[in-house]
């Protein structure tokens, strides 16, 4: 018979074997998430969720206005409705709020009698809103619904274009 | 003599701590959601998507009891969306209807799908 020494076994090679594989295919994968492909992804991304968090503030205040006046049956560039106060009552006609597509830009502006046209703050949103966007327009789909239309560039420059559209539910048609 | 002498549980150990030092990576990942399985992008488009089929529902006009079989997503053909609506009486509150929007999309084995619902009462305040 003979004497072997205790040596390493099947399953501990096996075992071994598994190691190395992950070791290998985890150095690979984080060098991938180092890469600069991932960074711009992630940039892409981070600009994409940026647009869409704007977007859901304006139609969260589009869809809560008391009544929307500009686009009443076709598609423009700009959006005017009165928004409900602090209080609860409706302003005068007069005093009116809106989304402006202009120089390629998306901006929220406020109309009264006095002031004509003077830049506002959207919540934690300066103005302009949204830049680099074309072919902004909103449009009047149903009488209770209206859609917002944009193509944005990615800011870095690539020359990524990406499309944005929301409907707008109009709850108090 | 045995071929081989079973481990004692100090090496035992030790394997135990290289698996831990090997996998643990991937557990870190598991646990911020970065695994390239969540599809991140897409997602995000979908979940708009979903709004927008959400929204169009509430602009439908009243109805007790509707229901759409999955369309395609205009503006997401290539990720395969597909969006259904469907409107039905509250089991709870007859009066009310629930509407809910749903998306899915992804090859068989990894559907994913996306639910919105909302209650609609008939009257409006």
């Amino acid at each position: 018979m003979i004497n072997r020494r205790k040596g390493i076994t099947l399953w501990e090679l096996g075992l071994f074997t598994i190691f190395l594989a992950v070791a290998g295919g985890a150095s690979v994968f984080f060098f991938f998430l180092n890469s600069s492909d991932m960074k711009k992804a992630q940039q892409k991304f981070a600009w994409v969720q940026e647009i869409n968090d704007i977007l859901d503030e304006v139609v969260s205040e589009i869809s809560n206005s008391v009544q929307l006046e500009h686009p009443f049956n076709s598609s423009s560039r700009e959006c005017f409705f009165r928004a409900s106060s602090d209080t609860g009552n409706l302003l005068p006609s007069v005093f009116e709020e809106g989304f402006v597509f202009t120089d390629n830009s998306l901006t929220y502006v406020s109309r009264s009698p006095s002031v004509a046209s003077g830049p506002k703050r959207l919540g934690r949103f300066a103005n302009p809103l949204i830049t680099n966007c074309r072919d902004g327009k909103f449009t009047r789909v149903m009488p209770d619904s209206l859609e917002i239309y944009f193509r944005a560039d990615s800011p870095d420059g690539s020359g990524t274009t990406r499309e944005f559209v929301r409907v707008v539910h109009l709850r108090n048609q | 003599m045995p071929e081989t002498a079973p481990r004692s549980m100090f090496e035992k150990l030790l394997y135990l701590g290289i698996a831990t030092f090997f996998l643990w990576p991937f557990v870190q990942l598991w646990s911020v959601k970065a695994l390239p399985l969540f599809e991140s992008d897409g997602h995000l488009r979908a979940s708009v998507a979903l709004e927008n089929l959400m929204e169009s529902a509430l602009s439908r006009p009243f109805e007790r009891s509707y229901t759409s079989g999955f369309e395609p997503v205009k503006g997401c053909e290539d990720l395969d969306l597909m969006g259904r609506i469907e409107v039905l009486v509250h089991p709870d509150f007859p009066a009310s209807v629930l509407v809910r929007a749903q998306v899915r999309w992804g090859m068989f084995p990894l559907v994913k799908s996306l639910n919105l619902e909302c209650l609609k009462a008939r009257t409006r305040p």
